[in-house]
């Protein structure tokens, strides 16, 4: 392998070049003689080795590990992978990969190895204290340099940016999608809520319950619309409290809510939950000395994600079902079929 | 202009003033927001609206203004980016100068829709040289005063700079002649680089 690759920089008509040509060229190279020994370190290799002067006679090994391929860790190994990329660290100074490639010297002259700045140039340029005139004039250091340093800005720049537009997102999507008054669901969410449980692989028998308040005008009209938001606010949190967190819980109107219960197959636990759900909101509560007094009365449907049907449909059949409950004396509730 | 300078311009403000400053400064210029961003573009006759609600706000005039902004881009921390690139260029303020030829194309590669003037150095001998700057942008020369000025304090070169401004047709031209008295190389003048 050492045969087949010459000093690319030594002219044919065997003029060398002579150090100070290479300095300006390759100012991270460094030539070792046949057993190792540093013979000549260009100005920026120096540097990053804290040789200055330069040492000549010590070994590139005591301060040179080369990470890949790994089994380099002698001058007969190095010789074995001219011409083939290399990673090496600097042994005093951890963290700082450096690429790197080695060229024999014509006549036996030992070989020169060439490094550069990898991927850690940014760091390498701050640690050191490196400007343009440490880089050979004609590479693209600079310019790599502008672009990693305006990268790091702008990176910086859209991660916050991100941040808030993402914020400033997910409040508006709340926004679209809650009650403002009782934080329950809207109508929008309870419509995204039952086209999603339609989308499910796995069908599910559900409940609807829709539920209107009694006697509510009556609060609002005698206690006024304050008095009329607290009674709602109340509702929520009975409704809140009656489900499950996987539920649905959405006031769809003035004083209508609907629930969406989850995996009821048999009517009784619905029965017992509309019965709580009657108990607890004509449970009078005390506002500023006055008792107001509200009640419910429910329709519940009964249906399957296999039926495939709107939720305008299921609050169609529900409408029925309350308007039979309203019909039988208020504060009851009655299925549908 | 670009987000970038009318950024820079938010924190040469809030640094030198404060943010009550900067904040009362874009009421005046009715800007509907305090930040500026980054990477989006604003139309030139904002950052105008902040230069002449700044100048009303602090008694100054607009170059004067310009002038220690361009000084702010080197000496200040939060532009700290713009100081490492410009002191990348070499380890003395003549080679700084030097490098002065490539800062337009290398700003335009990074961030291609940056407005920054072009500019062209020429050496009339060893301790005086001509920059000529060109930008479409009217009035911003003394910008570039104030950043010239700063590096050659920032590189212990103790310089005189000469200013004139050419309204040409298309674009400004600002002519900056600048005479080395004195640069002191420091042993390790490289050091500085980070060193604050």
């Amino acid at each position: 392998m050492g045969d087949l690759v010459s000093l690319p920089v030594i002219g044919r008509g065997g003029h060398a070049f002579d150090n100070t040509m290479l300095n300006l060229l390759l100012p991270m190279h460094v030539q070792l003689d046949q057993n190792g020994r540093i013979v000549h370190a260009g100005p920026t290799f120096a540097k990053l080795l804290a040789f200055e002067p330069v040492v000549v006679g010590e070994h590139l090994f005591d301060y040179i590990q080369f990470s890949y391929p790994k089994n380099i860790v002698t001058n007969k190994n190095l010789a074995a992978h001219f011409g083939m990329p290399l990673t090496a660290q600097i042994k005093t100074q951890s963290g700082f990969d450096l690429k790197a490639v080695a060229v024999a010297m014509p006549g036996n002259a030992g070989m020169l190895v060439n490094f550069v700045l990898g991927t850690s140039l940014k760091e390498a340029v701050s640690h050191w204290h490196l400007n343009s005139k440490d880089f050979s004039a004609a590479d693209p250091t600079v310019e790599m340099l502008y672009i990693i340093e305006v990268q790091s800005v702008l990176l910086e720049a859209s991660r916050s940016l991100n941040d808030r537009l993402n914020g400033q997102r997910e409040e508006a999507e709340e926004k679209a999608y809650t009650d403002p008054l009782t934080g329950l669901s809207n109508r929008r969410a309870l419509n995204r809520h039952i086209k999603r449980l339609h989308r499910r692989r796995v069908s599910v028998g559900f409940a609807v319950f829709l539920i209107d308040l009694d006697h509510f005008k009556l609060v609002n009209d005698t206690l006024g619309h304050a008095a009329g938001d607290q009674v709602l606010q109340k509702v929520a949190g009975i409704l809140l409290n009656e489900t499950r967190p996987t539920d649905i819980v959405a006031r769809t109107g003035g004083d209508e809510f609907v629930l969406v219960l989850e995996k009821t197959k048999d009517i009784s636990p619905l029965e017992a939950i509309a019965k709580r759900i009657i108990r607890k909101i004509e449970h009078p509560f005390l506002r500023e000395g006055q008792n107001c007094y509200v009640g419910a009365s429910i329709g519940i449907v009964r249906a399957h994600t296999k039926d495939n049907r709107s939720i305008d449909f299921h609050l169609q059949s529900a409408d029925e079902a309350l308007y039979d409950s309203k019909n039988n004396g208020r504060g009851t509730f009655r299925f549908v079929g | 202009m670009h987000g970038m300078i009318n950024r820079g311009l938010q924190s040469y403000i809030c640094d030198t003033h404060s943010v009550d400053v900067w904040e009362e400064t874009c009421e005046r210029a009715k800007l509907p927001f305090y930040d500026f961003e980054y990477m989006l573009t604003y139309d030139d006759s904002t950052t105008e609206d902040l230069l002449s609600s700044f100048g009303a706000l602090t008694h100054r005039q607009r170059d004067e203004i310009l002038e220690d902004f361009g000084t702010y881009m080197v000496s200040g921390k939060a532009l700290n980016t713009m100081r490492r690139l410009l002191k990348f260029g070499g380890s003395s303020y003549v080679e700084f100068l030097h490098s002065l030829n490539f800062v337009y194309d290398r700003a335009k590669m990074a961030v291609p829709d940056l407005d920054i003037p072009t500019m062209e150095l020429v050496e009339n001998n060893p301790t005086q040289f001509v920059l000529y700057t060109r930008f479409r942008k009217r009035g911003f020369g003394p910008t570039l005063l104030g950043l010239l000025r700063a590096l050659a304090n920032d590189y212990n070169a103790l310089v005189s700079i000469a200013h004139s401004r050419r309204i040409l047709k298309h674009v400004d031209e600002d002519i900056f002649t600048i005479n080395l008295l004195c640069e002191k190389r420091r042993a390790n003048n490289t050091s500085e680089l980070v060193h604050d």
